[in-house]
This record gives structure tokens, sequence and C-alpha cells, in this order.
């Protein structure tokens, strides 16, 4: 039975065939919002799909064998740990088994910018390099509150699931960790104001520059994917309703999941790019500091 | 928060941009590709003299003018246009289409040369306008000329300067200009 | 070992093909050096072999924005020589199509700043703004880019609708006080980007020679169109705005308050234009001897030398532009910057190498 339910959670729901769709439905969302925001028409509906059909159809560059090996296994292992991430969101609390562990969940979240930092440097681009080497500056940076933040709900709610944080946090303590959490979705999306590892007014697209043909449409599909994992923890730590019956629950998630897009994007749209530092700096000083007070209430409360 | 009031009347107002094939009309003074009014031409080549790019060429023949434009040469400056005598030369008030070959919409137009009012073989066209333009004064006996072919107005210079010598030329003889 | 990051000749951050090469310790910039020549056309050469009326039609491709400066200042250069007087109305059209200008080249470089520091929103509605102005440059003269307006002796187009022009540039003067300005200089990103960033020091202003807003930041009150009035720029009122600071804030700043001169200086010709003739004579003759003339482009000192031996051909043609004299400033803004300053550095200058190759 567990294992039933762990593929269904994988492969059906919120998996493979609800995060695949949903991931370019929120890509679209987004630049579709940013447009809006400047006045233009922004893409048709299917464009994220599209993008992805023709990047698969591509021939790709013919690599040095080891290279090849790597620039492919890389996404694939970015694309496979996301899904995981995605298949242990608890939409269902108390489903039982792996499902909401949040050790688990957040290590498998961090795969994905691990992979981008190595996959960067193994495409030996020069500004894929540079790209990586910001993709690890940030993610040591924004680690710091989000960790915090992660650890000040768990200390709350006395739980490592996810289902029991989302459960038994207390407000005071998850409001503050939410804001913490969400300040920190833009520099793994690669949002503005945090967009500094694929600007590409300095460094091209980052670490994925070299990348070509099926090989970028792994990384479209793992950049997706993000989207559903991260928008998703959040909505399902922001509101969740576990005495409801399942259409409920998932009709919160989907919802909230979208409202969250739509705020992001539109922060998107009203800021500039920070630097490296300026970034690094915001998220060792502000991020932090509110990931610390949500700790902080959260013992005082203990 | 200024940059929100920019981003709400923008999404206020909806889209400025236009979807593709869509393009906004070009302004009526729009600067198109030239097109020349052979009636009017006086093959004086003006048009060939101050073009840029040499998308205008003007080749005197001798009993026509071909005149030939290559708007994928054409910079589209407006200055045959602005420079010619007799307005023969005109653009259009919209884009051209586009080409794929260098060439490939060269155009001529054939000047044909008007008959002589004397003998009737083909004669350079002329304008009275032009003509005073050029010279300043033109006097009665030129302006009768300047329909001429060549070859009756140097007869007719010929008989001119015979006639200055009186008496001289009331010999006889059938007179052939040379 | 420090690595050499070539931005160019293709980058994102360039409009144009050149080449910086950055050395960087880290994130840190500690040398920096700039090639051009990569959109060198042989203008100067060819201008030799052509006519002064298809030399000028020549001159305006030597810049894909500032188009009518060159013509400008090259009928200029040819009136001089041929000792021709420009009517009144034709002073007035040439100003009102050369502000239109510097409107359409800042809001560019507004706009080009903005994408560089990842600011789409802004970017767009710099221009959208820009878009009226090219509208009206079309109205007057039938194209957005190549206005072809100036001839020596005069204008080859009238202002037929001098209505649309006001309220065009009205338009552009309140949402630029009203909406661009504040953001630009209050947004919390903008200023993290741009304050304190790329200083250039008034002493390695004189130093270097910077012209144009570029000087004007640094606190060099220096503009032909004040110091040594053309056309009818005496007979008009305008401020020259100067910022103390050098670092690419202020010139957002001097270029900002620019445009709202600029849309002073259109509205006060439209008013003030006489009525009469605007075109000179079709073919102006042309004594032998030899000539310099300098006007304001959008990027600064616009500089022509003309040589003639009588006939309808210049003998040499030489351009200074303003690009020309900006460029090594680059080198001590971005040195101890960081690389992703980089590119908004460089821009600051509002560099045009198309124009500087030639």
């Amino acid at each position: 039975m567990t294992v039933v339910r762990g593929l269904i959670s994988l492969l059906v729901f919120p998996g493979a065939l609800f995060a695949l769709p949903a991931g370019w439905f929120m890509m679209w969302l987004q630049r579709k919002i940013n447009a809006r925001a400047q006045g233009r028409i922004g893409p048709p509906f299917f464009q994220p799909f599209f993008d992805f059909v023709k990047l698969l159809a591509k021939e790709p560059v013919v690599r040095p064998r080891l290279q090849g090996f790597l620039m492919t296994v890389l996404p694939l292992a970015a694309v496979a740990s996301t899904l995981g991430a995605i298949a242990l969101l608890p939409v269902f609390p108390k489903a039982g088994g792996f499902s909401g562990d949040l050790v688990l969940l957040v290590s498998l979240i961090e795969v994905g910018p691990l992979c981008a930092v190595l996959g960067g440097f193994v495409s030996r681009s020069l500004y894929g390099g540079i790209g990586a080497s910001r993709e690890a500056v940030l993610t040591l940076a924004y680690n710091v509150p989000f960790l915090i933040a992660l650890f000040a709900l768990v200390a709350s709610a006395g739980s490592f699931s996810l289902a029991g944080v989302a459960l038994a946090a207390a407000w005071p303590v998850r409001v503050l960790a939410l804001i913490a959490l969400v300040a920190c979705i833009p520099v793994k999306l690669h949002l503005n104001p945090f967009s500094a590892a694929s600007a590409e007014q300095e460094i091209y697209a980052g670490s994925t520059t070299e990348y070509d043909g099926p090989r970028l449409a792994l990384w479209e599909l793992a950049h997706a994917l993000e989207w559903v994992a991260l928008t998703g923890l959040v909505a399902s730590l922001a509101f969740p309703v576990a005495d409801a019956a399942w259409p409920v629950r998932v009709v919160v998630f989907v919802a909230v999941s979208v409202a969250l897009v739509v705020v992001l994007s539109f922060a998107a749209a009203s800021t500039a790019r920070l630097k490296l530092a300026q970034t690094a700096r915001w998220f060792l000083l502000c991020g932090s500091g509110i990931a610390l007070s949500a700790l902080v209430v959260a013992f005082v409360r203990l | 928060m200024n940059i929100l009031n920019i981003i709400t009347g923008n999404v206020a107002r909806g889209p400025q941009t236009v979807r593709f094939p869509g393009r906004e009309a070009p302004a009526a003074a729009y600067r198109g590709s030239v097109t020349m009014d052979a009636a009017k031409c006086l093959a004086c080549g003006i048009c060939d003299y101050v073009c840029v790019s040499r998308a205008i060429a003007v080749t005197p023949g001798a009993a026509s003018c071909e005149w030939t434009y290559d708007p994928g040469r054409c910079t589209y400056c407006g200055r045959c246009v602005d420079h010619c005598p007799v307005a023969a030369v005109t653009q259009a008030g919209d884009r051209g289409d586009s080409y794929a070959r260098s060439g490939a919409q060269r155009a001529t137009v054939t000047v044909p040369y008007p008959a002589c009012p004397q003998c009737g073989r083909p004669a350079m066209p002329y304008n009275e306008a032009v003509l005073g333009a050029a010279f300043g004064d033109v006097s009665a006996e030129l302006r009768e000329r300047i329909h001429l072919c060549e070859r009756c107005r140097r007869r007719a210079t010929t008989a001119a300067l015979k006639a200055n010598f009186g008496a001289a030329a009331e010999t006889g003889r059938s007179d052939d200009g040379r | 070992m420090s690595p050499v990051i070539t931005m160019g000749p293709f980058h994102p951050a360039l409009e144009e093909p050149y080449k910086i090469d950055v050395v960087c310790e880290g994130e840190h910039v500690t040398d920096a050096s700039i090639r051009v020549g990569f959109n060198f056309r042989a203008i100067e050469w060819l201008a030799e072999r052509k006519n002064y009326t298809a030399d000028i039609a020549l001159f305006e491709h030597v810049c894909g924005i500032c188009s009518n400066v060159h013509t400008l200042c090259l009928s200029r250069a040819i009136e001089t020589l041929a000792g021709i007087e420009v009517p009144e109305r034709a002073q007035y059209i040439r100003v009102v199509v050369a502000e239109a200008e510097r409107l359409h080249s800042h809001l560019l470089w507004a706009g080009i700043a903005c994408e560089l520091i990842g600011f789409e929103t802004l970017f767009m509605a710099c221009f959208g703004l820009r878009e009226k102005i090219m509208d009206v440059l079309e109205a007057i003269s039938g194209n957005r880019v190549n206005y072809a307006m100036n001839r020596p002796g005069g204008v080859n187009r009238d202002i037929a609708d001098p209505g649309a022009v006001l309220a065009a540039v009205r338009a552009i003067a309140d949402a630029t006080s009203k909406q661009l300005i504040p953001v630009l200089t209050t947004d919390a990103t903008v200023r993290a980007r741009c304050a304190g960033v790329g200083v250039l020091t008034r002493a390695d202003a004189i130093a270097y020679g910077a012209v144009g807003p570029t000087a004007r930041a640094s606190g060099l009150p220096q503009d032909i169109r004040a110091s040594a009035p053309y056309e009818a720029y005496d007979r008009l009122l305008f401020e020259v705005p100067v910022r103390q600071e050098g670092d690419v804030f202020a010139r957002v700043v001097v270029r900002a308050l620019e445009i709202l001169e600029s849309c002073r200086i259109i509205e006060q010709a439209i008013e003030q234009m006489p009525a009469g003739p605007f075109r000179g004579d079709d073919y102006p003759k042309v004594p032998a001897g030899e000539v310099c003339s300098r006007i304001e482009g959008p990027r600064g000192e616009v500089f022509y030398y003309v040589a003639s031996d009588g006939s309808d051909t210049p003998t040499r043609v030489r351009v200074r532009t303003p690009t020309f004299a900006n460029m090594p400033t680059a080198r001590p803004m971005v040195l101890g910057q960081t690389f992703a300053d980089v590119p908004l550095i460089q821009a600051s200058l509002d560099p045009c190498y198309s124009c500087t190759d030639r």
C-alpha cells in the first residue's frame, strides 16, 4: 500500500503528471505577469512547453565522452531529485512513509542547485564557471536563513515531519519563518532581485551557458519542477487543511502555489538585479534576521 | 514605491505592443521606396549625382535613357526627391517588401527621348525652367532650340553663323549643314 | 592567476560589436581594456570620393542613434566654408530636431542602463516614452532613424504640425518628471546598483578629456550649446545640469535632467519659430579652404574638420566623436569595482563605438 501511494505521489500527484504541466504553467504565468507589468503582450500559453519540445528536438553538440556524460547526468539528477522532493510534499497529511520528511525534502531540494554548480564547472565555459561560483556563493548565503527558518518551524512544532510542522507550528513563528522562506525562493528560481547567478547582461545564462538542445531542455525541466517544489513547500506549510476532504486540500495547495507565483512575479518585475555581494549580504543580515527572530519566538514559546 | 505606479498603470492600460505580424502604419510623411515618372523625366541625372549609395543609376543611350533603381541599396534619404528639378522622382508612403537576394527588386524605367520637331530623330528632353535655373536668362533663340536634336541644333547654329555673313550665304547652294 | 574575462565583440550587455577584456580577481576588477574597430566602414575615405550633397547623406550613417548630429555638424562646416546664411526658420527647425534626437538618445540610454541592471520594467517604460519622440521624428522627417533633415543652407523639410510636436514633448516631460525620475532616483535596487559605482573624479575627467554628460556628471559645466551657441541656441533659455559625484548615479541624474531641459528647449523653439523660407540653395559653391565645426551631440562634443579644394568633393573630412574622448575614462571607472558593475559602468558613458570606428 505504501509503495503504491509512494508511486502515485511520485508519478501522478503531486509528482510528474501534475508537476510538469504545473511547472510549465507557473513559468508561463511568471513570464505573462512580467510582460503585463511591462505593458507587453507576453508569450502564448503553451510557450514553455514549445520551448521544451524544441530544445529536445535539437541535435546535441558533440562533446568529449566524459564531459558529455556529466553534462547529461547532472541535469538528470537535478530533475530526479526535484521530482522526488515534490513527491514528498505533504499535500495529504498523515500519509505515512517518508512523505513529508523535512530533512529528506530539504536535501533533495538542495541537489538541484548543487548539480547546477557542478554543471557550470563541468561545461568548462568561462561564463559557466562564473555562474557556477555565483550559484555556490548564493546557495551558501540563502541556506542560512532557509535552514534557520525551517529549524524554527521544527522547534515550534516539535516534529521533523512536514505534516507535523504544518499542523502544529505556532502562527507567529510560522509567519516569520514563511517570510524568510519566501525570500529565499527568488534565488533558487533566478528571479529579480536575487538573480545574480544567471545575470544575462554579465555572464549570459550563468552555469547553463554551454548547454544546448536536450541537455538544456533537462535544465529547463528541472527549473520548471523547482517552481512547483518551492511554491509547494511554502503552500503546504502555509495553509494546512487537515480536516477537509482531499479535493479541498488539492485546490488549496494549487491556489496558494499560484498566488505565490503571482507575488514573486510582481516582486521580480518591480526590482533591479542586486549584485552578488549585495545579495549575499542581504541574506546574511536581513534574511537571517527574520529567520532568527522566528527561532527566538519559537524558543520563547517553548 | 513609484515603480508600483508604473506597473499598475501598465496592467490597467493593457499591453502596448502589437502582435506579430501586425505593425503600426507609417507616418504620412514616410520616406519609402523611390518611383520615377518617365513622362516628366529630363534625363538630367541629378538623382544619380546626389545618390549616396548608388541605388539610382542614370545611363543615357542614343534614343532613350535607362533609369535604374535598386531598393536594396537605397538608404531612403530622399535627396533624389528633394533635388529633382521637375518632381519626376517621388517616394512611396509605405514600407517596401522584404527581399532575399541582392538586386532582386531592381527596377528599370526607360525614358524615351521626344522626337526632334525638325527631323524626327530622338532629342534629349529639356525643360525651360530647368534651363533657366542652370544658365540664368535664356534668350528667345536658345529657347527655340532646346527642343531640337543635337544634329539639328548644330545645323541651326551653323545656319545662324552663316546668316551673319549676310550675302555670302546666298550662294544658291543647297545647305545640308556641312 | 587572474582570469581575463572577455566581453564581446558579441555580448548581451553590448549594443554594438566591441570588446572589453576584464581582468578579475574573483569578482573584483584589477584591469580592463577596450578594443574597438569592429565597425570600421571607411566613411572618411568614402567622403573624399563623393560630392557634398551625397556626403551629408553618407555621414548620416556614421551613427545609428545620433544621425542628425553628424549631418548638422557637416552642414555647418560647409556653410561656414561657403559663407552661407541659414534662414531663421531653418535654425529653429534644426534645434527642434537636434533636441528631439537628444531626447530619444537619452531615453534609449536610460532604458539600456535599466536593462543592464536587470530592471526590465523600467527599460520598457523608457522605451515606451522614446517611442513617442520617435513617432514625432518620423512625422517630421519621414524616418525613425535617419532623418535627412539637414542640407547646406537650411533643412529639407518643414515642421508641418508643430502642435503634435508640442503635445508629445509635454507628455514626455510630464512622464519623465512624474514617473521616470522618481523611480530612478529613489528605487532602492536602482540606487544599490548605481550610487557610488564607477566614480570618475573631476581631476580624472579633466585629465582624460571627458566630454558631454560624462564630464557634466563629474562636475565640469561643459556644453557647446551654452559656451559657443550655434543655430538658435543663443535665443533659447536652458540650464546645463551638473553633478559633482561622478558616479553612475550622477550620470543617470544628469541625463534625466537633460531630458527635461530638451523638452523646455523644444517648447520654446516651437513657440518662437518665425515664418519664412527654410531651404537654402540646392547646390552651394564651396570655395577652397578648411574649416572646423563643433556642436553638442547627445553624448558630448562632436567635432568635424572639412578641407576643400574648390571642387564639389571635399579633400578631407575628419570626424571626432564624443565617444572617442570618453572611451579612455572607462578604465579608471572600472578599476576596483566588481565584475557585475562592468556592463553598467561602460554603458554609463553612453558609448557609441560605431561612431568612433566610422
